[in-house]
């Protein structure tokens, strides 16, 4: 069995959002695996190990910055990388043609039999992407999966609902993702690191996966930082009377409860 | 005028908050017909009661099972149709599941996750937060067809009343091709009944400030008196404390509810990113320069041990008179 991991490279959750020129800044901030990713990456190599699949290939479609993220899950343990990229992807709001050129790329990769992913990329917030390919290449999903097993040609996974859990079965080839109480990601030990450099990174253009990339549904008008809070009105006294003194700024003033 | 076709989510009885909120979103675009896709047991019982959000009519497909993919993503196809269509659901697990789906098999753009929405099909402008909340983007989209999520309260739940009795248009339970089936095979259903982080009104949260797992019962009767959902840093989840279903951040939910309070939080930029959108912030904490009380609208210097109790009792008191 061979698994494909979509992954996207994404800032640091530490990092502080500045905007420059109107797009926003990247100066200076340390870029990493998006953490939901990085749970499949991990499921997948997990997989491997315990004889469930032959190969792990990892596939992103990001610029040329993006490769550092595929050696990291090259060093996790992943057997090859591939990465699509197109200036015209450069621009937000492209979700629709992302998902085209996934879909493109996954096909052209095939045969596989499990498609993992993060559930969600914590830059964009969109959970739309791999979805949509997934409709595409007519296989069906689990998303937000916290346990996952994977045998007799089928998945069994605990997905998230709004407030309970599923248990789920889905015929492969599927599309399950990944949320973080799945597993641990491992870190890279250093002769790993080492090996991951002459593991095979490819790099394809929209013409190589035979994607004309088509408009975006979305185009960016503006962006903005939340708008700034002045600080807190603290309420002073001792703790007891503080206490009721702001159960009664709540009421009168906020008029929350 | 435009269509917009709004999927109503429910228990059997009672409509979800999230989608009465995308009720009053559709009824405020001007001269929009508004439809209403409903699914699910009970579901002609409910469709008889969407008159009242300004339905007109409603797409029902009458089903007994669980959640589907298939069925849920079918049906949709279905209630849209073939012209322009704006769809908009509330941002649930359901829609986050079958949404991509649609908007890959009707060709159209999807966004989700929205705070705000403005203008109509051909030139709609939404806003939402990205980096979890760290910064704001503006999207415009032209596509006369178009699907939509929205972020659980960050819209007004509109008054519901009056309305004649829409039409009802049945839709049979879709055929789901066995390459695509996935079947539920049990449902875990929490030991206590939580109320749900993301749509809750008041959330309770604590963090390492609780000192361990016992400290959150400090934090319960006042969770109790609000009738709040009840959340943690990821600081708290992390040394074991609380389960992550409770984790609030930038790794854990987002909320923007009317009130939160946080009871021993530090306020890391990664909690900050995940509840800086809440309407009204207050923050308990023995640390003056803890970084919450940046984005606080209230704040406590002192023990949360001292200040919950209290404030517990003062709430209560107001609740009663």
């Amino acid at each position: 069995m061979k698994i494909v991991v979509t992954i996207k490279q994404t800032f640091t959750t530490e990092a502080k959002i500045a905007v420059d020129g109107g797009a926003i800044s990247d100066k200076g901030i340390k870029q990493i695996v998006n953490p939901y990713d990085e749970f499949a990456v991990e499921q997948a190599i997990k997989i491997k190990e315990s004889g469930g699949a032959e190969e792990v290939v990892v596939l992103t479609i990001g610029p040329e910055r993006a490769g550092e993220a595929l050696r990291q899950c090259l060093a996790m343990g992943a057997d090859a990388a591939f990465r699509v990229w197109d200036d015209s992807l450069a621009a937000p709001g492209a979700w629709d043609v992302y998902a085209t050129v996934l879909a493109g790329a996954l096909e052209k990769m095939k045969p596989w039999e499990l498609l993992l992913a993060g559930w969600v990329a914590v830059d964009d917030n969109a959970a739309i992407v791999v979805q949509r390919a997934a409709e595409t290449l007519g296989i069906p999903q689990v998303l937000v999966v916290n346990k996952l097993d994977v045998g007799d040609g089928k998945v069994t996974a605990v997905r998230e609902m709004d407030g309970y859990r599923e248990v789920v079965e889905a015929p492969l080839p599927a599309l399950v993702t990944a949320d973080k109480a799945l597993n641990t990601p491992r870190y890279p030990t250093l002769p790993n690191i080492m090996k991951a450099k002459r593991k095979p990174l490819t790099v394809w253009t929209l013409e190589d996966i035979g994607v004309t990339a088509g408009s975006a549904g979305f185009t960016r008008t503006g962006l903005a930082l939340p708008p700034a809070k002045t600080g807190a009105k603290i309420v002073e006294g001792e703790p007891e009377e503080a206490a009721v003194a702001l159960a009664d700024l709540l009421h009168t003033e906020a008029k929350v409860i | 005028m435009s269509r917009v076709l709004v999927y109503v989510e429910h228990d059997g009885e009672a409509i979800r908050k999230g989608s009465r909120q995308a009720l009053g979103v559709a009824a405020s675009i001007g001269g929009a017909q508004v439809e209403a896709l409903v699914i699910g047991k009970g579901a002609a019982g409910v469709a008889a009661k969407l008159g009242a959000y300004g339905v007109t009519k409603v797409h029902a497909v009458e089903y007994d099972g669980a959640y589907a993919t298939g069925v849920w993503t079918g049906a949709a196809q279905s209630a849209a149709g073939d012209g322009d269509c704006l769809i908009l659901a509330s941002h649930t697990s359901f829609a986050r599941d079958f949404a991509p789906r649609l908007g890959a098999r009707l060709s159209c753009p999807q966004v989700s996750d929205i705070v705000e929405l403005s203008g109509d099909l051909g030139g709609i402008e939404v806003k939402r937060p990205i980096f979890a909340g760290k910064a704001f983007e503006t999207l415009k989209s032209e596509a006369g067809r178009l699907i939509v999520t929205l972020r659980p309260n960050a819209f007004a739940e509109p008054e519901a009343g009056g309305g004649g009795a829409p039409e009802i248009n049945e839709i049979a339970v879709p055929e789901v091709p066995a390459a695509l089936q996935t079947t539920v095979i049990e449902v875990l259903k929490p030991d206590t009944e939580e109320i749900d982080l993301t749509e809750a009104d008041v959330i309770v949260s604590g963090g390492i400030g609780v000192g361990g797992p016992e400290g959150f019962d400090t934090l319960r009767p006042l969770q109790k008196t609000l009738g709040a959902a009840l959340g943690s840093s990821r600081a708290a989840v992390l040394a074991g404390w609380i389960s992550p279903d409770h984790q609030v951040g930038q790794t854990g939910k987002t909320v923007s509810p009317q009130l939160y309070i946080a009871c021993g939080i530090s306020g890391a930029i990664q909690h900050r990113a995940g509840m800086s959108s809440s309407k009204c912030i207050v923050a308990i904490n023995k640390d003056p320069q803890a970084p919450i009380f940046e984005i606080a609208d209230y704040g406590i210097v002192a023990d949360l041990f001292k200040v919950v109790p209290a404030f517990n009792e003062a709430i209560a008191k107001i609740k009663a008179s």
